[in-house]
Order: structure tokens, then sequence, then C-alpha cells
């Protein structure tokens, strides 16, 4: 094919394969005609002959044959876009994960069954989401509209309103029963924290995460308080506060109207979406602390002295608590002594977990846990200081928010007049939580 | 074979089937229901592999079905086929054309895709006159099929297309037509048929920014590429362009949120200052991209920003700890997040940032292990601020006893006592303890031998230790390694001839009979040499070792294509490192070379090597086939000044030429035998330095004893005032002693600065100078600083001085 233009060629995707767990076909759509089947022979030998699956990038390029694979996982499936052209690889990795999106919302779980029943749809959806190499569109719930699974009615589908609509995230002629809204308020913690206690990456990622379930094109309004409203406007607040910084909103918020009068206006897209992101690289207080001290006072045993605390107020709660505690593959016979919770020992995952229900702020809980080692093992240890991998922590705390964002109001107004309910929670939760042990102490 | 027949038998009933349902002028609702299942069987089949083509004629006999989900599949099967089967596409055309004139919008744009995925060249006519039909469709949806449709017939017949007014209609709806899904097509269109660069004119890009928030999130990324190639005017038209789209950096869409960071670097370009202030807006956008969303698209940003950090490492040297890497990153994350940290490294931050890749060298990974430790040596290496604590820190590597990280150790050690000379003796003592034969990696094992072989003088082992592996030449299979013997073998042979002679005669014995052509030629030579003249063949083996002022690496290739990539920001360039023409069918592009960002980044901070403009290795090492073997030209009767040129792998011409007569001039026991008196300071006649290693050393250094406390004031010659109008006279008579300057100004009135340095000739100490000169006066207020000690640095001054008084006297 020739290609043409003096600055770089145009940036396509030449065709798409979904590949199964075996990384068999189950589907393929060329657009460009540049790339044929053989090429994807290619790609299963060089996934089959990487020696794990971590160490292969999700860009590949293929020198022989001049292509670049670029794929994506989901479960087991492999989604993979070929390109013989310098494409855009941010774009494309995100067009395979929107369309991984857009097959869920359709097949509730995407799994192999699901490519393998419904061939005939997701040919329809690929023509819609992609013509000639170029990403078209990819909104789900509208797709959904005029591409039905089944096809069973037989009257010509609707024409697609939105696909070419000036709001073309929600259709028009929505009808709901139970007029509601659903606002979460999610922020998730991520925290690297040193053998010596050091804190060396802090940071949290915000959400305010909606559900819609209204009728017709209702006109939203939502009030933050106005420590965060400040912020967005750059103004400094006084005293010590937590900025947020990067915030990023939802294509439906109209930013002129931001931008002037501090009004987060909209017109929601339907079901599910994040209306605002952002994110905090202030250093704060990690809400939870996990000191592992792993001490081993003979060569065939191991001990583990685990204190867990909560560094947040009492009246609040840690719950779905769950610490992950490298242990050596080859450890036996456990005894374990946990305050609170129970601790079940994963040889297969070289780990112990801690789980623990809830947990109030402001208190510490500790576990002990002794292990035998094999002599073998016990004698290669001496010497190695090789590095465990870190403590892993996952926890919810309700009810709470790192940023200090409270929502003040929710206002739904639509010409029909109807009321809709507002549901507002507050949910911080653990990211990436680690706490990397020391090496020298074994 | 069952098998097969029954595939065959199934075929034939698929067949009768469909040409049952043909026959039906106006099928029940039931008999359609079934015949879509028929459909669905074929399509599935097609999908699994089978060949469906067969049934071809069958098929499409049952064109005129009214049945959409029916129709859709038999499309899909028609394009899937129409290639192979093009005389029997032609039968389909009719069908086509009508629906192409159906009611419903869907179906127009379906037939219409349809016919032109076909690629049957025989269609084009037909093509051609359904695209003009659907460019003026009353419908959106209809309009943008065609106008992609228009491309497919592009790459069918661009003769018949070009004949036509279709491109004109398509370059008018690009500006004109009110859906913004229409115009978004034509963009890719004309993109593709005109050329990017052609569609970023003024008007395009202007209409297409003002409409932007219309787009879909795709198409917005189609155009920020366009407006990415505009060069606006000044730099108020580059604010407008900006102000209209920064908040595109908003954008839940990671291709948006890169692509409008694309368009901020290029537009700003020519505007050093704002381009730094862009990167500072931009930063923040980038990671969150970064650290949110998913892994892969995280690696893809990541790899952007590593190509931003490496570009201007000051600016990111205060988000250090944004690159420290989480057990949960990705092992290619992580390798860019190293190297991130490696570059960004500075006065400041080196502390924590080393300690943190302190904690990847024990990774479980032992890639990143092993990176972790290239890092911390990479630091060690370019860093001449606190190197101190950054050493100790790398040779306790050694004492982790792990195979991995000793033998990445080894070659850092190696490349770090070569660059500075002053840690030899704490590496020396390190490595000591090492035993060879739990080295195994042929780049570490020769890195050990080589430590032997040039400090073997500290290490009272060192014979023993090469011992076994001398005696075993021929088993070494790495060459690399084998020429390594040699030379240290040689070497030690002259530091410690009784222990050595034996060893080193069966060496070379057996490397004269080695089968590779490098280790024999590197045998014979050393064997020549000694038999000539054992005097000349101490001076040349033994003699002193200039320190490497710079390592050439991988980044030589990166900088050649550096600006390249970066004009390719946003693309698959970025991932490979590579321009798009390497990878491509593409025609390489000259891109103008852009202002450095660093220069107007770095202020008075120390440069990066990374970025470094000369790489010039001036190492003498005997490793490597080119040098080795123009080493034996030189020795087997050339003029060592002369047709040596152009020798070594790394080293250019004059360097290494130039190299090789400091080595003969030097006595060899200069620098091997610490008890000797200091020689006379003569100073190199060509000395080099670039200004980022001079602002560095500048900085770090004490001035040197005749300046510590305040300029030393030496005086010039007595006709300064009249020959000294203006800074070159000093510069080129200074010159001619040996130093060289690097930076000079001022005006007779207010006198003269200038910065000098000069080099000791046999490489051991750098000079830099501060010079306030009033011609007037004919004084000279001088601070000099040096790395070679007060003695040297006492003796510089001298003839510094003495350069002064001589000047226009």
């Amino acid at each position: 094919m020739a290609l043409f233009g003096a600055g770089g060629s145009p940036a396509v995707c030449s065709s798409l394969y979904i590949l199964d767990s075996n990384l068999k076909t189950l589907l393929m759509r060329d657009w460009r005609g540049d790339t044929n089947p053989s090429m994807v022979e290619r790609f299963v030998s060089i996934v089959n002959n990487a020696e794990s699956e971590s160490e292969l990038k999700p860009i590949i390029y293929d020198d022989e044959i001049q292509t670049s694979f670029t794929y994506i996982r989901h479960r087991d499936l492999y989604f993979l876009a070929l390109t013989r052209t310098n494409a855009n690889a941010v774009a494309l990795l995100t067009f395979l994960h929107r369309l991984v999106d857009i097959f869920t919302h359709y097949f509730k779980e995407l799994k192999e069954e699901s490519i393998r029943d419904n061939f005939v749809i997701i040919y329809e959806l690929l023509d819609e989401v992609m013509d000639n190499g170029y990403p078209q569109f990819t909104e789900a719930k509208i797709l959904s509209e005029f591409i039905t699974v089944g096809a069973h009615e037989l009257q010509a589908p609707k024409a697609p309103m939105a696909v070419t609509n000036a709001v073309s995230w929600r259709s028009e002629g929505l009808r709901y029963q139970k007029n509601e809204v659903f606002l979460d308020v999610v922020e998730s913690c991520n925290c690297v924290v040193n053998a010596n206690g050091q804190i060396v990456n802090s940071e949290v990622n915000g959400a305010l995460r909606m559900r819609t379930q209204l009728s017709g094109m209702p006109e939203c309004k939502l009030g933050l308080n106005d420590k965060v409203m400040l912020q967005a406007q750059n103004k400094s607040t006084r005293g010590k506060s937590v900025e947020l910084e990067d915030i990023k909103f939802h294509q439906c918020v109209r930013l002129a109207r931001f931008e002037s009068d501090r009004t987060i206006s909209f017109i929601p897209p339907d079901g599910q979406f994040d209306l605002m992101n952002y994110r905090i690289t202030t250093p704060v207080k990690p809400l939870i602390w996990v000191e592992a001290k792993v001490t081993r006072p003979s060569r065939s045993r191991v001990e583990y002295s685990v204190k867990l605390r909560t560094q947040f107020k009492s009246r609040l709660n840690a719950t779905g608590i769950e610490v992950k505690l490298p242990v050596p593959g080859d450890a036996t016979t456990p005894e374990v002594k946990a305050a609170l919770g129970s601790v079940t020992y994963a040889p297969e995952q070289e780990a112990m977990l801690w789980k623990i229900k809830t947990v109030p702020g402001e208190k510490v809980v500790e576990m002990r846990a002794k292990f035998s080692l094999p002599s073998v093992s016990a004698l290669e240890d001496d010497g190695p200081r090789q590095k465990k991998p870190p403590v892993m922590v996952k926890f919810e705390v309700p009810y709470f928010t790192v940023s200090g964002v409270q929502v003040r109001f929710l206002k739904v107004i639509e010409k029909s007049g109807y009321q809709a309910l507002p549901w507002v929670r507050y949910i911080t939760k653990a990211g990436t939580y680690e706490f990397r042990l020391d090496h020298q102490s074994s | 074979m069952a098998a097969a027949r029954t595939k065959r038998s199934e075929m034939t009933d698929i067949s009768a089937a469909l040409r049952t349902f043909a026959s039906k002028g106006r099928p029940t609702k039931e008999e359609q229901a079934q015949r879509r299942q028929l459909f669905q069987k074929v399509i599935q089949y097609l999908t699994i592999g089978i060949d469906m083509s067969p049934v071809f004629s069958d098929v499409i006999m049952n064109a005129h079905t009214t049945d959409v989900a029916t129709k859709k599949m038999l499309y899909h099967y028609i394009t899937h086929y129409a290639q192979a089967n093009a005389d029997l596409a032609l039968l389909t055309v009719n069908t086509l054309q009508k629906d192409c004139r159906e009611e419903d919008p869907v179906i127009r744009g379906l037939a219409l895709r349809s016919m032109a995925s076909m690629q049957v060249p025989d269609l084009v006519e037909y093509l051609i006159d359904a695209i003009r039909l659907g460019l003026k469709d009353a419908d959106p949806y209809p309009r943008k099929t065609a106008a992609l449709g228009v491309l497919k017939v592009h790459d069918l017949a661009p003769e018949a297309l070009a004949e036509t007014e279709i491109l004109e209609e398509v370059r008018r709806m690009l500006i004109s037509d009110r859906d913004a899904s229409v115009v978004a097509n034509c963009l890719i269109v004309l993109r593709e048929i005109d050329g990017e660069r052609a569609l970023a004119t003024k008007q395009n890009v202007y209409g297409l920014i003002n409409r932007i928030k219309d787009f879909t999130q795709w198409s917005q990324v189609t155009i920020l590429e366009t407006v990415a190639l505009y060069k606006p005017a000044d730099k108020s038209e580059t604010f407008d362009v900006m102000n209209a789209l920064e908040d595109r950096l908003q954008s839940s869409n990671s291709a948006v949120v890169l692509g409008t960071v694309k368009v901020f670097l290029h537009a700003t370009l020519d505007l050093p200052d704002v381009h730094q202030q862009v990167f500072e807006r931009l930063k923040a956008p980038l990671f969150t991209l970064a650290n949110a969303g998913a892994a892969e698209t995280a690696y893809a940003v990541w790899a952007h920003l590593h190509l931003l950090t490496m570009r201007a490492p000051p600016l990111f040297a205060m988000d250090y700890k944004s690159f420290f890497c989480r057990g949960s990153d990705a092992p290619a994350v992580k390798k860019l997040k190293i190297e991130m940290l490696t570059a960004v490294a500075d006065d400041v931050n080196t502390y924590d940032i080393v300690s943190e890749l302190c904690e990847y060298v024990t990774d479980v990974d032992a890639v990143i292990a092993r990176e972790g430790v290239r890092a911390v040596g990479r630091i060690a290496l370019d860093g001449d601020q606190n190197v101190a604590g950054i050493v100790d820190r790398l040779l306790q590597f050694i004492e982790y006893n792990q195979e991995h990280i000793t033998a990445e150790t080894l070659v850092q050690v190696k490349d770090l006592v070569r660059k500075h000379p002053r840690w030899i003796d704490q590496c020396v003592v390190a490595v000591s303890g090492i035993e060879l034969e739990t080295i195994v990696e042929p780049e570490a094992k020769a890195a050990l031998v080589y430590l032997y072989g040039e400090f073997g003088q500290a290490m009272p082992e060192a014979p023993y230790m090469l011992e076994p592996l001398l005696d075993e030449f021929d088993e070494e299979e790495s060459e690399e390694v084998r020429l390594e013997l040699l030379a240290s073998a040689m070497k030690l042979f002259f530091k410690r001839a009784p222990e050595m002679r034996d060893m080193l005669g069966k060496a070379l014995a057996a490397g004269t009979n080695d089968a590779n052509q490098d280790v024999h030629d590197r045998a014979l030579m050393y064997a020549r040499l000694l038999h000539q003249d054992p005097e000349a063949a101490s001076r040349v083996i033994a003699g002193y070792k200039e320190s490497v002022a710079n390592f050439s690496d991988g980044a030589g290739f990166a900088d050649k294509f550096g600006e390249q990539i970066f004009d390719e920001f946003n693309s698959l360039s970025v991932l490979y490192r590579k321009p798009a023409f390497l990878f491509t069918d593409d025609k390489p592009v000259e891109v103008p070379r852009t202002p450095d960002v660093i220069e107007a980044a770095g202020g008075g901070g120390g440069g990066s090597a990374m970025m470094g403009d000369s790489l010039i290795d001036f190492g003498d090492e005997p490793v490597g086939a080119s040098s080795s073997r123009s080493a034996i030209d030189d020795l087997l009767g050339m003029p060592a000044g002369g047709g040596g040129g152009g020798g070594g792998g790394g080293g250019s011409g004059p360097g290494s030429s130039h190299n090789l007569l400091d080595l003969l001039d030097v006595p060899m026991d200069s620098a091997s035998i610490p008890a000797a008196p200091p020689p006379p300071l003569v100073l190199r006649p060509a000395p080099s330095l670039d200004a980022a290693t001079f602002q560095a050393r500048w900085a770090a250094l004490p001035p040197a004893p005749g300046c510590v406390s305040g300029p030393r004031v030496l005086t010039l010659g007595a006709n300064a005032p009249a020959v000294l109008t203006a800074p070159p006279p000093l510069m080129s008579h200074l010159a001619t002693r040996g130093f060289a300057t690097i930076a000079s100004g001022g005006a007779p009135s207010t006198g003269f600065k200038y910065y000098f340095y000069a080099q000791a000739a046999d490489g051991a100490g750098t000079f830099l100078v501060e010079a306030v000169v009033n011609p007037v006066a004919r004084a000279a207020n001088v601070v000099l600083k040096t790395d070679a000690g007060d003695q040297r640095g006492a003796a510089a001054e001298d003839i510094l001085a003495e350069a002064m008084a001589s000047f226009a006297a």
C-alpha cells in the first residue's frame, strides 16, 4: 500500500485479532489489507519464547516483517492490533481498552465463550468502532442502542442519533421509573515505605464516580466544599491543606462554565462514569502503618512479628484489611497468633495472608507467626541477601476522604420536572500500599 | 476423512438451503428467522477459518433480503470473499446501489461501507457514484462513511479518483460540514492523500481548534496531530493556540492528553523560555496518566516521560520521587524509571536517589537488580558532587555476594577507576576479595582481569588469581576475556616479573595459537614487542594511563535521532527510540535542529553526560579488535603520529594518535611506582574540556593554594594597555602556553573576564582559571582551581604567572 505525506505516515491500525489463552485466533478483522494472519504466528512465537509474560512490553516490533504488535490482555484473551506505520501508541492502547469496555458492556463477562458465541455482533461492533483503521465511535452505551445482541426484532434499528449528536455521550428519550443519582467519592492511596520507616512515595488518586439513572436530558449541578473550589481556581487556602492537583473532568462537564463561575454543571451520560479525577501528591500520613519484623532465631526457624497501626480518628473504621506478608516458599508448619482476624498460609503465593474485617482508628493490632524451614534452604540463606517482595496491604476506610472533598449539593433539573434522589458516599481505599522489608534482617 | 466428508456434505446443505431462501419472494417471519440463523452459521464457519467461498453465488442470491441483521452478515460475507470472487461480486452491485438509496441512513451507510471495503477494481465506477451520492446525503452517518470511502477508492484506483471532483468536495466539507464526525473523517482522508503537513494550514487549524469540543475524543486525537504540525507565526499566536487547547489536558482519554502535550511542546520549540514553562505545565497531567489507568497505557506514557526527561534532566530534578519504582510496576517501566533517576541526579537529590537505587539492587528480578547497580555506577561516574558516599555504596554491593550483582558491580568499578583515578585505592581493596572463579559472565570476568593487571602492584595475590585462568587459557570461551588476560599478564609482568614470567610465556604461546584472529594478533604483538625491545614494551604496555573524560555509550544513537524522535512525539518512535523511517516504509525526514532545552533549562547547573557533546573515548586500553590491530600497525614501523589515525573503535583519529605520542613520551615509572618523585608539570598543548564539565568542576573544586584567601594578582607585560583592547589577544597568547579559553567577555573600561583551562600532559590534573584582567593597570586577578593537588596547583599558577608576564612584554 502506498503511503503518502511529507510528515511521516498516518497512524492507523491495520488489523485486529482476538486470541484465546492458547494464542489461537478466535476472530480477526482486517482494515488496511497490509497485514495477514501469518504475521500473527510470529507474535505467537514471540510470546511463547518469552521467559515470563512480565518481561514482554505491550508493544513489540518485529523487525523482519516491519510490523508492530500492540496488545493488551483481558483475563485469558489477547486483544492484538497490527500496525505497519508509526502509529499513535497511546491511542492504540487506549482503543484496545475501550474495546474491552464495550465488549464487557455487551457480554457482561468478557471471556473466550462470549467471543465464540457472539461473532456476528462483534463484527458489527468492530465496523462501528473502527473504519479503515481509524477509531470512530466507542461509547458502549450509545452503541448498544443500535447494535443489539441477538437482533431479534425485525424492525430496522433506530438511527444512531448520538453517534452524530452534539451531546455524543447521551442519547435522547431515556425513561426511568425512579430517577436516581449515585455519587461515590473514591480516593485510592498509593504508598511505598522503606524498611527504615521512611515514606518513599505517597500519592492519592481521587475520583468522583457517578452512576445515573435519569430520564430525559437532565441538567446537573454539583457543589463541592469551598476549600476544593478555591484550589481548583489555583488560589491557595489558608493553613495546612491537602492540595488537589491535576483535576480532570469528564467531557460532559462544561469547562467554560467552570472557568467563569466555578460551578460544575453537566448533562450526565447514562450509567456509570468518572465525573472528575484528581491527584494528591502532598505527603499525607499513611492511614495504616505496618511494622513487620522478621527474625531467624535458628537456621531452621523464621519468626514474624507484625504490628498494624490505624492512624486515623477513632470514630472511623478500616474494613476489609488484608496484609500479605512474604514467606519463603518452602516454609512449613506455620504457628500463628493473631490478636484479631484470621491468618492463612498460601505457599503457592509464597506469602501468608492476614485478613481482618474491621479495625477502628487509633488502634494497634499484633500478629505473630513462626515457620520451620528445611535445613537445605537454611544453609543457602546465610550468604545471599536476596530481597523479599514488600508487604502489601489492602483496606478501605468508609465515610472518609484524605482530601477533605465534600459534596455540598447535587441538583438535577429536567424539563419534565421530576425529583431525582442523590446518593453520596465517601470511601478511601488502598491502591498500591507497600512496606518494604529489611533485606538484612534474616 | 470422515470429518472432511461431513464438511463437504454440510456445505452442500448450506448451499441448498440458501438457494431455497433466495427463491422465496416474500419470506414469512419464521423463514426470515431461519435464514438469519443460517447466515450466522456461515459467518461462524468463516470466522473459525473454514473456506466458505464455495457458497458465494448462493449467498448473493439472498442479497435482496430486507432483514437488517441478515443484511449485515451478508455484507460481511461479501466483503470477506469479494477480492477472490471479483466477477461474482459484481452481481451484488444492483442491491448495493439500491441500498445506498434506502430510507434508513444506517442501511445507506452500511451499503456504502461494504461496497468500499470490497476492494474490487471493476466496482470502482459504481463506488465513485455511490460516494458522490453519500457525500451529499442529508444524514451525517452516510456522509461520514462516504468520506472514509474516498480513501478506499484512493487506495484502489487513485487515477480514477483524481479525475473526479470528489477530493475537492471533501476539501470543501472539511471546512464547511455541519457535523463533526464528517469533518473528522474528511481530515483523515486528506491527511493521507494530501499529506499531514499540507493540511496544517492556518485556516484548517483555526477552524478545527474552534470546534474541537464538538468532536469525539478519537477525532480530537487526529485534530491535535494536525495542529502539532502547524507553526504559529509569533509568540502571541502560540499562546492563543495553547490557551484554546489547554482544557484538553484534562481529558479522560490518554491519547488526547498526549496529543495536546505534543502541540504544546512543538509550538514552543522556538521560544526557549516558554518551552521550559510548558514542561512545568505538562508534568502534572503526564504523571497522572503514568500513575493511573491501565498498565499498558502507563508504560507508553512513561516512555514519553522518559523522552522528555532525557531531553532536559534538570527540569525533572525536583520530581525524582515520581520516578521511584513500585513493586507493582512492570519490569519495562522499572527500567525506564531507573534510567530517568540516573539522568536527573544532581547535587541536591543524589543522596536520596542513590539510597533508593540501592533498594532495587536486592530486587528478586535480576534484570532490575543489575539496572540498579548500573545506575549507581553511572551516577558515581558522572557526578562530581559527593561521589565518596556513592562509591562506598557501589562497593558494598560486592558484599551481597550475589553473582549477578557482583558481576555488574565489577563492570561499573572498572569504568569508575578509568575515569576517576582517585578511587583506585578504595576500589582495589574492595575487589581484591572477589574470587575470580566465582565470576562467570565474560564482561565481568574481563573487568576483574583488567583490574588485576592494572593495579596488580597493590594486590598481592593478583598473579595467583590469574594463574589458573592463564594456565587454562585455551579453555576460556570468551575472546573478550582472552584478550584481557593477555593484556593483564603483560602489565603485571612489568610490575612483578619474577612471579609472572612463566605464566606470561605460557599465555603468549597459547595466544599465538589462538583460532581467533584478534587474540592471535594481540599475543603476537606482545611477543614481538618483548623480543624487540623490552624497555619500549614496558613503556607502551605499563605506561601511565590517562583517565577517560567521557565514555561513549549507546546514547550516541538516541542523540543522533533525538530531535527526530521528539518531532514524532506521541507515536511508536518514542517507544522504540528510533525515528519512523527505521521501522516503516517512510522516507527519512530532515528535521531542523532546534535550540537546546538544556541550555535554557540548566542555568548554572551542570549539564548531563547523557546529552554530552563529545563522546570520544581517549582510552588506550587494548580491548577490541580494531584498536589492537592499529596498535600492531603502529609498532610494526609506522610513524607514531601519522598513519595510525582513525584506528580505535570509539576513539577518533586525532585522539588516538595524539595519545600514543603522549604514551611514548612519558617515562613508564611516572605513575606505576608511587614512590617516584613527581615529574615537573608540563601542560598539554591542546587541552579539551566541554563547558558543562568546566562548570560542574568549577563549582566543586576549592581554589589552589595561592588563591585561597582571595584572587592572586598577576602582572601583565608592559604593552598590555595598548595591545589588550579586546579579549582575543590574551586568549591566543595563553593558548600557546597550554591555557585554552572556555569563555570571555567585558570591555576595556570595565576590564575583561576570562575562564581558562589547562590539562597536565600526563593526564594527572585539570586546571581551571578565572581571570579578571585590567589592561590599564596591567593586573590580572586570578583564581585557579585544580583536582591535581596543591603541588601541581602551585606549579600551574607559576606557569600562568609566567605566561601573563610575557604577554605584550
